[in-house]
């Protein structure tokens, strides 16, 4: 091997410290791009993919009582693909610690499913009088364990658990998957067993992908048409043609935020680099002198180093393309356990793969390039007679005439400061990577703020303490003298509920949409409205409607007038106003409850009851502990009752989910944040190695050692403050942008968007702590050098 | 030339038995060998010797930049070593003023504060009138009119002086400078040296490591170092010209004695074959014989004289030697061992004789600035 | 020792009006060398002395081509430096000059061999075998060879120092140029280095050596005596004793 490169490969192993560190900091840079243009193009995919597995449903069409020949004859339609029937049951388990859980039973055909196919994690398919349970809540009961079932009417069934299965259709429609209680499958057969006739209610059908549109909707019409022939009546059709994975939402908002994370942590690496290298090279210019004496020319020194950074580059690049994919496919995992999908198989992405190699050819020498320029074009003499002290770039340049404008503080306060901006270049990058981390830290607090304020704003429309739900309606008033009578209780108000249709010019039936009835006057709902007002006293035909149809019908206004199927009965209703909910594509509306009444027939009716508590129930557990006493009153006198829900519990739950995005959202801060101390700790030990020899003079003139390193923890310091407040004034447009991806990607709306101190002063405790250990270490071996190694130039 | 202080009264700095070795993995190296050193109040005292010698060692086992490692330091009575280096950073602040070769002003600072942080860091003047002294000791070095500037707006010597300024910042009783002429012009050097001598003249003790051969001769003491080890300044005044080794050499036989007055050298007997150097007092020749019968010849300090011919050409003849002065300090060297070593140079030996022809004329040797040190 | 100037040959090295200003930042730049002129003819061991400040090193940096000239000539053994450029100085510095320092400047990242090989390498000088094989002669010649594969670090000052020569004959190069060779040995070590000093005198190499010991004098042939950026003497040992 020809000498020069002894010589680089003697330089890439000499220094193991400076080694890693380098390599290091590119692997950061290489390990985020890998990961995020891996998981970016993966896992959106792996999602899809699993959920294309599992057949889901086109049509979901709710209907009279059908049986299987109504699905047979479904089936044998020209452009039908597969059918299946379902129902879900209302119903209530015992949990492993003895609690009483709500729970939703959904019926799955005695043999095959072919729609919506739930995927056996454990066990097997249930027979009759089995049950299989979903994974996304947890029990704390296994596959072989006897499970307590409580039904409507208050019978309780054992029944054993012959497996456990991820159903990736819960919050596809109806409530969102997070608030969703735990499903139970169990078969067809075994409905009378559950004191339910045998019969389905609920049609799941997936046509031909390959028809068009309007095929697709004529063909729906007619199945419609052809139940409709067979007697029963069809109370509600939804299209679930263009949905994807009901928690799609999420997993964008996780790749979006990472794509902006990584590419910021490419240019933090690329800083980091630079740094490494910049110090790497000061060590060098001694030996460039050396070298260009003994003949060396000017590009051959650039071709050796430019080798040597390539090497590094190569190495990172073999650490950063296995672990960047274990560390996606691993956060896929996590991901799909919490957010119920499956995970794909592990494997390379080409793509990702190739991006990598093509940074780590690109980054290093980016990195390396002015540095080994500088050092390259060093002259001899200087190189090799460093003796005095470094000027570095002093006096020149206008940022220096504003700092030695400073005066009038105690001097070596100014020495620190002045020092702080003597090496301006490495001053910047420092402070950039500190303040991005820092900005990125914050903006996570602002973020879960932001969340939190529109969970808040949200539960504002449950209002109550506990919310009553029964399997079919009852007279509000029984209800109401019952619950009343109830210790504890100090008001009740009614709920009604109708699934709809939105019509569309033709006359047919063309979304679903959710009504609820609710008394005009009520004061357990504090709407956010965008557009109009909310329903008053003497409304008879309003309805105020949710962003959904902002968003699908952007020339609604207040004023208009939509028609809804409900109850069989096209009605005209007046658009008053719209609010703001939660959910993107879910359509929902409310109208006076007496209106509602009447047009189901179910007059002064209600399945649906909101308590409020008297002023004594103030806590959480006073709270859980009045709705267990409401569930136990009203199913001991016989009544249908589903559930007694706290509104802690529905909010808890909504949190639940985003509790993950949180979490991801912090480590990633945290990881950015390490990455900028990172950068600080190597910044202040070169400043302080590079001035170990004004050091040397200080303590030679009178400075004791704690002298010295009040000056050197006083810049760190000062750094610390100034990325600070950079980190402060950045987290306002990161905040603004990671809530809008956040938000349109979850909730399909721009939300709102908070800002919090906590983020604030949990930085400036973070940052000022971390400038000064990076400087404490620094600031203790410079004062442990004895001066004469440090003055020794003989 | 002036007397060698006398030994009995105080020492300011006094090194006894101070050895300095370095070990690396190239092996160890002894860059200080029993070095036993004074230096009294008031002086201004060159430490000279070629690279390597150990003087900037010498010098840094006195500002405690270094410690030795056999032996004591002691400056006014404190062993300087014993105590911890952050103390010693505080003492050395007050007591010692330090100026370097390179001058190592902190190049952020203007040359004002250069000068305010040594007060800043010790805290001997009240802040208020820290400024005004600055002023004061810039004044005194000639740039008042730069204090604002910083050191790279001024040349090399402004910011020696600015150097020098800064040292003095908390009135030290002792200077040290290293090399202080070093980087500069021959004219600047000159005023630079000057500066020293004004502040050796109020009363400070200086001492002085230079290469520099022109300050060399207005030196009033010489501490010579030749690889680590101090040259006897008595063999330097005398032949000066001989190689630092050589003179090493020569050092390690002497003897001394002392004389009272009235007191005979046995110049024909015992003394015979032996080269008498006077270090202090005077001694009386007396001739009887040819070729300088009756005539008398006093000698000084630093003149010698030799019971018989040393070298070919010389006659002494046949004489007398008595001290006339309340005492006298003679040093005595081997003549043979004298004359072997002459030998090893190429002109020793011939210089040597020229010296002593020139001394028997009452002629003294001065003004070459030999090869004695660089 | 003395070697008498023969004035029949050509001239070595020529220097013309040869002036070097730095800038330094302050108002007034600094000229360090005001028009030196220079004659050494081939085989000459030349000592170049004076005061530190002097020019002594600026003035060797010149003929080097280590440094750039401001004005004036230098012609170095038929090679007009003050028209080359940087890179083209570099190249043909390594092949004709020889470079020995006060601090040694081994490059301690590689052995002692590979000291001497880098400097044939960097010269287009290296083949890998050959380059190896002469660079251990040179280490014999300097009485090093059983070091050959350590590293800078583990070997002594003088030791350094004589690798130092190895290394600045590794391309055979007519001339060396000495800054203080003996600045940072002791007077034992120092001996040995004149004495191969003399050696390469003796194979007809040409020496130029810059000291401020004065008693270099009596070891060269010529002493040229260097004061605030001028020559002020140049004595031949031999004119001195007349």
């Amino acid at each position: 091997m020809r000498p020069r490169w002894r010589k680089v490969l003697a330089d890439l192993w000499g220094n193991m410290a400076r080694f890693v560190l380098v390599t290091l900091s590119l692997t950061v840079g290489l390990f985020s791009v890998g990961m995020i243009s891996g998981g970016y193009l993966t896992t959106l995919q792996d999602m899809e993919q699993g959920y294309e597995s599992i057949n889901p449903a086109d049509l979901r069409i709710t209907s009279s009582e059908f049986n299987q020949n109504l699905i047979e004859r479904i089936r044998r339609l020209d452009g039908v693909n597969a059918v299946d029937g379902t129902r879900l049951l209302f119903a209530q388990l015992q949990n492993a610690d003895g609690e009483w859980k709500n729970m939703i039973i959904k019926v799955i055909p005695d043999d095959e499913m072919t729609v919506d196919k739930i995927e056996l994690l454990e066990g097997q398919m249930p027979s009759e009088r089995e049950i299989v349970l979903d994974v996304h809540r947890d029990v704390g009961m296994k596959t072989g364990d006897t499970l307590t079932l409580q039904l409507p009417s208050g019978t309780q069934r054992m029944v054993s658990i012959t497996g456990t299965a991820r159903d990736q259709t819960i919050g596809v429609t109806g409530t969102s998957y997070f608030v969703a209680p735990v499903y139970g499958y169990v078969t067809f057969g075994s409905l009378p067993w559950l004191e339910q006739s045998k019969f389905y209610d609920q049609m799941l059908v997936t046509l031909d992908p390959n028809l068009s549109d309007e095929a697709f909707d004529a063909l729906s019409d007619e199945i419609v048409d052809h139940i409709e022939q067979g007697g029963h009546s069809v109370r509600a059709i939804t299209n679930l043609r263009t949905k994807s994975h009901p928690n799609s939402g999420y997993v964008r908002a996780v790749s979006s935020l990472l794509a902006l994370l990584g590419f910021l942590a490419v240019f933090l690496s690329g800083f980091l680099a630079f740094n490494a290298m910049s110090a790497l090279f000061a060590r060098q210019i001694q030996y460039i002198g050396i070298m260009k004496a003994i003949g060396a020319q000017r590009r051959t020194i650039i071709s050796m180093y430019m080798a040597f950074i390539f090497v590094f580059g190569m190495i990172a690049l073999s650490i950063a393309i296995p672990t960047a994919t274990h560390a996606w496919f691993e956060l896929e995992e996590f991901f799909a356990l919490r957010l119920n999908f499956r995970p794909g198989e592990f494997r390379y992405v080409p793509i990702a793969v190739g991006l990598q190699v093509i940074i780590a050819l690109i980054l290093p020498q980016a990195a390396g390039f002015i540095p080994i320029l500088r050092a390259s074009r060093i002259s001899v003499q200087k190189a090799i007679t460093a003796t005095g002290i470094e000027n570095g770039e002093f006096g020149k340049g206008w940022m220096d005439r504003q700092v030695e404008k400073i005066k009038g503080l105690a001097r070596p306060l100014l020495i620190s400061i002045r020092n702080t901006f003597r090496r301006k270049g490495r001053l910047a990058l420092t402070l950039i990577t500190l303040s991005l981390g820092g900005a990125v830290f914050i903006a996570t607090f602002n973020v879960r703020a932001s969340i939190e304020t529109y969970i808040e704003k949200v539960s504002e429309y449950l209002l109550a303490d506990v919310s009553l739900d029964f399997d079919r309606n009852y007279r509000i008033e029984e209800i109401r003298a019952l619950a009343q009578s109830i210790d504890g209780v100090q008001y009740v108000e009614p709920r009604s509920g109708a699934s709809c249709q939105l019509l569309n010019e033709e006359g047919e039936a063309a979304e679903s949409v959710e009504m609820l009835g609710a008394p005009p006057d009520s004061s357990l709902i504090h709407p956010i409205l965008l557009k109009g007002r909310w329903v008053i006293p003497g409304d008879e035909k309003a309805i105020v409607l949710n962003e959904a149809f902002l968003k699908r019908y952007p020339e609604l206004e207040v004023g208009d007038t939509i028609t809804l199927y409900v109850n069989r009965r096209e009605i005209n209703w007046q658009v008053v106003g719209f609010f703001q909910f939660i959910g993107s594509d879910y359509f929902l509306a409310y109208v006076p409850i007496t209106y509602l009444n009447e047009i189901t027939g179910n007059v002064r009716e209600a399945g649906n009851f909101q308590v409020v508590a008297t002023p004594e129930v103030i806590s959480t557990d006073l709270v859980n502990d009045l709705a267990k006493r409401l569930d136990n009153t009203f199913r001991g006198m016989g009544f249908d009752i589903r559930s007694a829900s706290t509104s802690e519990d529905l909010r808890g739950n909504a949190t639940l989910g985003l509790d993950t995005l949180t979490v991801f959202l912090l480590i990633m801060s945290g990881l950015t944040a390490l990455v900028g101390s990172i950068s600080l700790t190597g910044t202040m030990g070169m400043n302080v190695m590079e001035r170990t020899r004004e050091i040397g003079v200080m303590r030679a003139i009178g400075a004791t050692d704690r002298q010295v390193m009040t000056l050197v923890i006083i810049e760190g310091a000062i750094i610390g403050v100034i990325s600070w407040i950079l980190a402060a004034l950045l987290a306002f447009p990161i905040s603004y942008l990671m809530s809008n991806i956040i938000n349109s990607s979850v909730f399909g709306v721009m939300g709102e968007f908070s800002i919090t101190s906590i983020g604030f002063v949990i930085w400036l405790g973070i940052v000022s702590l971390l400038s000064i250990i990076a400087s404490i270490l620094p600031a203790q071996n410079a004062a442990r050098l004895t001066i004469r190694e440090v003055l020794a130039y003989e | 030339m002036s007397d060698t202080p006398d030994n009995s009264s105080s020492a300011l700095i006094d090194l006894s038995h101070v050895s300095k070795t370095y070990r690396s993995t190239a092996g160890s190296f002894t860059a200080l060998k029993n070095i036993n050193l004074k230096f009294f109040p008031g002086e201004f005292v060159g430490v000279i010797g070629k690279s390597g010698s150990g003087k900037s060692t010498l010098v840094n086992m006195i500002t405690g930049i270094d410690r030795p490692s056999k032996g004591k330091v002691h400056v006014d009575g404190l062993d300087i070593h014993a105590m911890k280096e952050s103390q010693q950073a505080r003492w050395r602040g007050l007591n010692m003023g330090v100026v370097f070769q390179f001058f190592q002003l902190l190049p952020m600072l203007t040359l004002a504060e250069n000068v305010l942080l040594p007060m800043d860091f010790c805290n001997k003047y009240p802040p208020e009138q820290r400024y005004d002294r600055a002023m004061e000791l810039l004044a005194m070095v000639g740039l008042e009119g730069e204090s604002h500037k910083l050191p790279n707006a001024v040349s090399g010597g402004q910011q020696q002086s600015a150097a020098i300024a800064r040292a003095m910042a908390n009135d030290p009783p002792i200077l040290i400078a290293d090399e202080p002429t070093g980087n500069l012009d021959a004219k600047t050097a000159d005023s630079v040296y000057e500066k020293f001598e004004t502040l050796s003249g109020e009363g400070r003790t200086i001492i002085m490591i230079t290469h520099d051969p022109e300050i060399e001769h207005r030196l009033s003491r010489k501490v010579l170092l030749s690889d680590g080890e101090l040259v006897d300044p008595l063999l330097m005044q005398m032949i000066p010209w001989l190689p630092n080794p050589l003179l090493r050499q020569l050092g390690h036989h002497l003897v001394r004695r002392r004389y009272h007055q009235g007191e005979t050298l046995a110049v024909t007997g015992q003394l015979s074959n032996t080269l008498i150097m006077i270090e202090s007092g005077k001694v009386q020749l007396d001739f009887s014989q040819k070729p300088y019968r009756s005539k008398t010849l006093i000698l000084a300090p630093g003149q010698y004289l030799s019971g018989k011919a040393l070298v070919e050409g010389e006659k002494w003849g046949d004489f007398r030697a008595q001290v006339i002065s309340d005492s006298a300090k003679v040093t005595l060297l081997d003549a043979d061992i004298l004359l072997n070593t002459l030998a090893e140079t190429s002109d020793g030996l011939s210089r040597f004789k020229s010296h002593l022809h020139n001394q028997m004329l009452g002629v003294t040797d001065e003004g070459e600035s030999g090869g004695l040190i660089q | 020792m003395a070697h008498p100037l023969n004035h029949a040959q050509q001239p070595l090295i020529m220097v013309e009006n040869l002036v070097k200003t730095y800038q330094t930042g302050t108002d007034h730049p600094f000229e360090a060398l005001h028009s030196i002129d220079l004659t050494i003819y081939p085989n000459e061991y030349v000592g170049i002395i004076g005061k530190s400040g002097a020019g002594k090193t600026t003035l060797i940096n010149m003929l080097s081509g280590i440094d750039q000239i401001t004005a004036g000539e230098v012609h170095v053994n038929g090679t007009m430096l003050h028209s080359l450029k940087e890179d083209a100085l570099a190249k043909w510095r390594g092949l004709n000059i020889g470079v020995i320092y006060q601090n040694f400047h081994l490059l301690p990242m590689l052995s002692l061999i590979d000291n001497i090989t880098l400097a044939m390498d960097f010269c287009g000088n290296y083949q890998r075998g050959k380059s190896e094989k002469k660079a251990m002669v040179l280490l014999e010649q300097v009485e090093l060879a059983e070091h050959a594969h350590k590293p800078p670090a583990n070997i002594s000052g003088g030791q350094k120092q004589r690798v130092a020569i190895a290394r600045a004959l590794a391309n055979d190069p007519m001339v060396i140029l000495a800054d203080e060779p003996t600045g940072r040995l002791d007077s034992v070590t120092s001996e040995t280095i004149y004495r191969m000093f003399d050696e390469l005198i003796a194979q007809g190499k040409t020496i130029l050596m810059v000291s401020h010991d004065r008693t270099i004098a009596r070891r060269v042939s010529r002493v040229i005596e260097l004061e605030d950026g001028e020559i002020i003497s140049r004595k031949n040992r031999e004119e001195e004793h007349v």
